[in-house]
């Protein structure tokens, strides 16, 4: 997984390439504070495209728009588990005033049960993990992923609509498109990081089950 | 006054009413003067009024209506005659009216009770009403509004329209705001006036200060003591009903064709006019009293296409906007408003070709409009703020989040002091190493000059003691005698390399005082702002409190509502309402307590004549009484009354099969009374039990209540004695954000327990567990079920000295937390259990470990919608290290495996203060304990002290002497030992009894305790009944000595 990184950051069209170092996280941050303050254009030149954040679930490469990223959390955060969720939601995890679920979205990516806990999904934390935040308010997820890339500047007009290109292990409501990257062996999946957050968000209510 | 006279009383009034009324009649003839015959008029309708009022409140209810319907017509008479010498009121139908009124009053009065209008009576009456109400045709009261509004009077087929009334005619109607009268037993009333000498229910008292007498009255001086806080109230439930009105208003446009929406707005208007009046906000009242009468119009047309009805339903919409920004500033709408009200009403009731009025010019101006929405106002010269409680729970998660930041803070700091303490050690060395390196290398340009100088000796200096010997050693031959600067090079590197260490040294050291100065000063203010937060969370937490007080009037006119309702007499009480609760609680309160008041009153209290029958008092008492416990507020809503058959009970839950005949054997009292919050437990089940399943007059069942105060993180029990009365008891957390609680672990997991639940801890002895059942593998986890041995002294074993022998008391059911969470626990890693009190059950739940035995009161956290749990209350996010822990709902984590069992410990014993409630100190220097055993013995009706040890138990000694001590044995500054011998050995403390409480199981301690001169020996955990016992007992030698 690391040495995908490392390739392709040297051969992308990354604005600010890394491959998980201090460094490189803080420049993530630091991006990811001016878009969302929108002063891109006082630091950077013009960009031609979106901007993405390219991060692996599993071996997937797939693509967030960077403006529906809160925040991304340099390390998996202490969390404790909540009673009677899915297996693959972690737990729970204070993020200053709020308080924000940590799920691993692979299961439900990956097209299986959402609403029903999954035997043997979660793997094993390492260091490369990251938990990327998104939502608002009531609404906060962290999703853990197994590895962020870089930040990509990507045309539309290059983009691979959904269904023209394999997306072999993410069920396809979840694809908005995709692009082949350079040094990325597979085509990068755009995601529809809305929909994914609410059908997690429903699934990690209480189930009847438990009453 | 007894019944009797009041009742001879109001004959008086009526008759002198329709007296005043009779000496009108000649002013009332067409050939009067124009000014005599309207201030006749006026009078009279005035003295109708009052006359029909009065009969209203007595409930002579034909006389109310032809008074009524006569105060009405000649009022319109008065105001369309003006400057126009027509009347529209015969005034044959006067006198046959008059002659009426005073024929029935006549009948009472001969009766010497009130007695309904016979058949022919009756029929007269219909007459009267069709013809009075025929006097003034509709359709020419368009245009000839009267200008005083205070004398308008609509044909009301009530007395509902509170703004059209004097003053002192409103105290007494205000009385019946609320009220929706049902038809009484007048015959029953009469017996039982005639039977027995007390007042029938209150004297209203008017502004005038007279005493009018009525049942379920509200004096004028009341309306005044209804506290700002209340009116407030108001207009937030007001806001609600209008925000409802409004939507019915959308779904009426939708769909005309649809009775519902109109029904659902007449009912949101009557209530609003009925609340508007009880606070006192007559203007408001009167405009929902208009819009009443508009919907009613609309309704009785049936065409509800008419598209000025949706104008006109919008332009009553704004009318009660502006009118509700006036009561949010404590204030009456302005009159225009109630006119502006009055007008669209009548156009509505004209015709069905409805011309909507012109808007005044008030509905439009926009300071008014802003009103609306201004959040602030002034009560008693303070500025007064409304904040929704989300913003303050906002603020709340704030200062939580401080404090952890803080707690993130102290954690660096304190690894910044350690790595300080390390680099103070290096530097010590540094400095030593540095002078043995000076010491070790005498040649410098100095060291060699001085050796020059005294002639090849060495300097005197005890600190180059080391180095002269050495140079003196090595400087031989030519230049032992004259070192030249030449010579003296080689050794120059030296030299300056030893002064640059010496000064970076001393740079260090400098550096490393200003640094430990500087931390020291970061320390104190981190300090500050812990304590800074600590208060700023207090504070928080104390706007978010409110009084019990605020729910007092309409706990009040609720009971006096209900009394008339059901034709009760009653005696309402209020004790310790006072306390502060949380004010979400307090709103979630407020529904359930008016239920059951009004549930006592109906169903509890007998009917005067039953209670006569039963030798008890006419007057039944109802009675709610709260005071706090610990964290919990205790609020019992009590009465009098007939009781509950506990057996008809169970006879309903072997009914709706919730239990069978053979598990009704094993049930205690406790347990069939629990029944009674059961949702299968229906009325035609119970009636005959006392209470009903559906609450008086609301349709709202007591399973509903009950599943409102659980849904408060609360509990519901009942005590009641067959024939003596009941009482309800309600516990809830007085705050919902912040609790003290007890932390534990389990599968790994930070967990917390409310406080208030926890009766004991102790360590796992593998002797005292044993598992019970298991269930199959594929049920899951969670299945397992344990019995632990809880250690007490056996009640009644006391021994002829009067000391509780120690033995092993009883098992208790216990689960695995975590497995009743759903996750999966090693029974291997348990090793503690907390004893928990369910709703007087002891159930253990066994964890791996418990925190450090305190308490700590901490800031709970709400979880996300989504992220909410049955099991979960909320979220601590400790401010030490940041770790989050789940605050545990131990009633619902346990609630399948506890609904299934029904082999539990019977409740504990009622509580709460009593009237001169016995000092008990307790003297631990466990907070743990001392906070439990004040919560134990607070709710088993002691006044309960506490102290930390026996140093401070004697100072507070100096001031009260308690009756009992509960004195732990182990403790800093002065032992339970120590204090016991000073106490036996000192006068001033001989009546003063101790009961010695410590984990100290040996006989030789308790030996050496009861020769100190010890009462009582008791070892913890003991449960709450023995330790009640053991005072009661104490209490009782000490009185008979």
């Amino acid at each position: 997984m690391e040495s995908q990184a490392d390739e392709m950051s040297s051969t992308t069209t990354a604005v600010s390439p890394f491959a998980g170092s201090t460094q490189q996280e803080e420049d993530l941050l630091r991006a990811l504070a001016r878009a969302e303050a929108g002063l891109d254009a006082e630091f950077d030149a013009p960009l031609a495209g979106d901007e993405y954040l390219l991060v692996w679930l599993q071996s997937t490469p797939c693509l967030v728009l960077l403006n529906q990223l809160r925040e991304v959390l340099p390390s998996i955060p202490q969390h404790i588990a909540l009673p009677f969720s899915p297996q693959w939601m972690w737990g729970i995890f204070p993020l200053r005033t709020e308080l924000v679920a940590l799920v691993d979205p692979w299961p439900v990516l990956s097209g299986g049960s959402s609403s029903e806990p999954a035997a043997d999904v979660r793997f094993h934390a390492d260091e490369a993990m990251r938990a990327l935040v998104i939502g608002e308010n009531d609404h906060l997820l962290g999703l853990l992923v197994s590895q962020v890339g870089a930040i990509v500047v990507l045309d539309a007009d290059d983009r691979i609509e959904p269904g023209k290109a394999p997306a072999i292990d993410v069920a396809p409501q979840y694809v908005t498109g995709s692009f082949s990257l350079e040094g990325v062996e597979r085509v990068a999946l755009c995601l529809d990081v809305s929909r994914l957050a609410n059908d997690i968000l429903s699934a990690i209510e209480e189930q009847p089950a438990h009453e | 006054m007894s019944d009797a006279e009041i009742f001879a009383r109001f004959i008086q009034e009526l008759r002198s009413l329709l007296s005043a009324i009779e000496s009108h009649g000649p002013s009332l003839a067409t050939d009067a003067s124009e000014k005599s015959r309207q201030a006749a008029l006026s009078e009279v309708a005035r003295l109708a009024r009052a006359a029909s009022h009065l009969a209203r409140s007595f409930e002579a209810e034909d006389i109310a209506a032809v008074a009524e319907a006569m105060a009405w017509a000649t009022g319109q008479s008065g105001a369309l005659g003006q400057g126009a010498r027509i009347s529209f009121l015969s005034p044959t139908l006067v006198r046959e009216t008059l002659a009426y009124l005073r024929r029935r009053a006549d009948a009472f009065g001969d009766a010497d009770g009130l007695a309904p209008p016979d058949a022919a009576d009756a029929d007269e009456a219909d007459r009267l009403l069709m013809e009075l109400h025929a006097q003034i045709p509709s359709t020419s009261l368009a245009g000839h509004r009267p200008e005083s509004s205070a004398q308008d009077f609509a044909p009301h087929r009530s007395i509902n329209s509170v703004s059209e009334l004097t003053l002192d005619e409103l105290a007494l109607v205000q009385s019946f705001a609320n009220a929706d009268l049902r038809p009484r037993d007048l015959q029953a009333d009469a017996q039982l006036l005639a039977r027995v000498g007390e007042p029938p229910a209150f004297l209203a008292q008017t502004k005038s200060g007279a005493s009018v007498p009525v049942f379920g009255g509200m004096t004028a001086e009341e309306f005044d003591r209804i506290p700002p806080e209340m009116k407030l109230v108001f207009v937030k439930e007001s806001q609600n009903d209008l925000r409802e009105i409004g939507q019915y208003v959308m779904d009426f446009e939708q769909r005309p064709e649809d009775p519902t929406a109109l029904a659902r707005m007449s009912y949101l208007a009557h209530k609003l006019k009925g609340s508007a009046a009880t606070m006192g906000f007559i203007g408001f009242a009167a405009i929902a009293a208009s819009f009443q009468d508009m919907v009613a119009a609309v309704q009785s047309r049936g065409d509800t296409t008419d598209a000025q009805v949706l104008s006109g339903l919008g332009r009553f919409l704004e009318l009660f906007e502006i009118a509700l920004a006036s009561a949010q500033a404590l204030e009456e709408p302005n009159p225009e408003l109630v006119d502006d009200a009055r007008a669209l009403r009548d156009a509505f009731q004209r015709d069905n070709d409805t011309e909507l009025p012109a808007q005044s010019s008030l509905a439009g101006q926009s300071h008014l409009a802003d009103r609306a929405v201004d959040r602030s106002h002034s009560v008693g010269g303070a500025l007064m703020l409304h904040v929704e409680t989300r913003k303050l729970d906002v603020l709340m998660n704030q200062l939580s989040a401080l404090a952890a930041n803080r707690g993130a803070v102290s954690r660096n700091l304190a690894e910044i002091a350690r790595v300080q303490s390390e680099m103070q050690v290096a530097l010590a060395r540094l400095r030593e190493k540095s002078t043995l390196v000076a010491d070790s290398h005498p040649l410098t340009y100095d060291n060699l000059a001085a050796l020059a100088r005294n002639g090849g000796a060495a300097p005197s200096s005890e600190t180059n003691s080391v180095w002269a010997s050495h140079a003196a050693a090595r400087l031989t031959g030519p230049l032992a005698s004259t070192p030249s600067n030449l010579q003296l090079e080689q050794y120059t590197e030296m030299d300056g390399a030893l002064r640059a260490l010496a000064e970076v040294v001393a740079d260090i050291t400098a550096n490393y005082a200003t640094l430990a100065s500087s931390l020291g000063h970061l320390g104190r203010l981190t300090e500050a702002q812990e304590d800074l937060t600590r208060e700023m969370q207090g504070e928080a937490m104390g706007i978010r409190l409110g009084r019990l007080t605020e729910l007092t009037p309409r706990l009040r006119i609720s009971a006096r509502v209900a009394a008339a309702d059901f034709g009760k007499m009653i005696e309402f009480d209020v004790q310790g309402d006072e306390i502060e609760i949380d004010r979400s609680l307090l709103e979630k309160l407020e529904q359930p307590l008016i239920q059951l008041v009004r549930n006592a009153i109906a169903h509890g209290v007998e009917s005067p004549v039953d209670r006569v029958e039963c030798g008890k008092p006419t007057t039944g008492k109802v009675c709610l009484r709260a005071y706090t416990v610990g964290s919990e507020v205790v609020i019992e809503v009590s009465d009098d009354g007939r009781g509950v058959n506990a057996n008809l009970l169970v006879g309903a839950a072997i009914g709706a099969q919730l239990i069978t005949p053979d598990e009704a054997r094993g049930l205690s009292h406790e347990q069939a009374m629990s029944f009674m919050f059961h949702e299968g437990i229906t009325t035609s089940q119970t009636t005959t039990a006392g209470y009903s399943g559906a609450l008086a007059g609301t349709g709202i069942g007591l399973a509903d209540v009950a599943t409102t105060i659980r849904a408060l993180k609360g509990t519901i029990s009942i005590r009641s004695e067959l024939g003596k009365g009941s009482t309800f008891e309600i516990r809830a957390p007085i705050s919902l954000s912040m609790l003290p609680i007890l932390e534990v672990r389990a599968a790994g997991q930070a967990l917390a327990l409310p406080f208030a639940m926890v009766e004991s801890t102790s360590f796992i002895e593998p002797a005292t567990l044993r598992e019970v059942h298991t269930s199959p593998a594929d049920s899951g986890a969670g299945a397992r079920e344990w019995r632990v041995t809880v250690h007490g002294p056996v009640p009644g074993s006391s021994t002829l000295d009067g000391v509780d022998t120690y033995t092993e008391a009883r098992e208790i059911p216990a689960y695995a937390l975590a497995e009743t969470l759903g996750f999966v626990q090693d029974p291997e890693a348990l090793h503690h259990f907390a004893v928990l009190n369910l709703d007087g059950r002891s159930v253990a739940l066994l964890v791996e470990s418990v925190g450090d035995g305190d308490v700590r009161e901490e800031v709970v956290r709400p979880l996300p919608r989504r992220m909410q749990r049955r099991a979960v209350r909320g979220v601590i996010v400790r401010p030490e290290d940041g770790e989050v822990a789940l605050l545990i709902d131990p009633q619902e984590a346990l609630a399948r495996r506890l609904s299934s069992s029904i082999t539990l410990r019977p409740a504990r014993a009622s509580g709460g203060p009593r009237a001169t409630a016995p000092n008990v100190m307790v003297v631990d220097d466990s907070v743990t304990i001392r906070r439990t055993l004040e919560q134990m013995l607070t709710s088993a009706g002691f006044k309960t002290t506490v102290a930390h040890d026996g140093y401070e138990a004697l100072e507070m000694m100096e001031n009260e002497l308690p009756a009992v001590v509960i004195l732990d044995v182990e403790m800093p500054r002065l032992s339970g030992f120590e204090l016991l011998r000073i106490m036996r050995t000192s006068p001033q403390y001989e009546r003063v009894r101790v009961a010695m409480l410590t984990s100290r199981a040996a006989d030789k301690h308790r030996e050496y305790a009861l020769g100190l001169g010890a009462d009582a020996y008791l070892v913890k955990p003991c449960p709450q009944e023995i330790l009640v016992n053991t005072i009661e007992r104490l209490l009782k030698e000490s009185e008979s000595k």
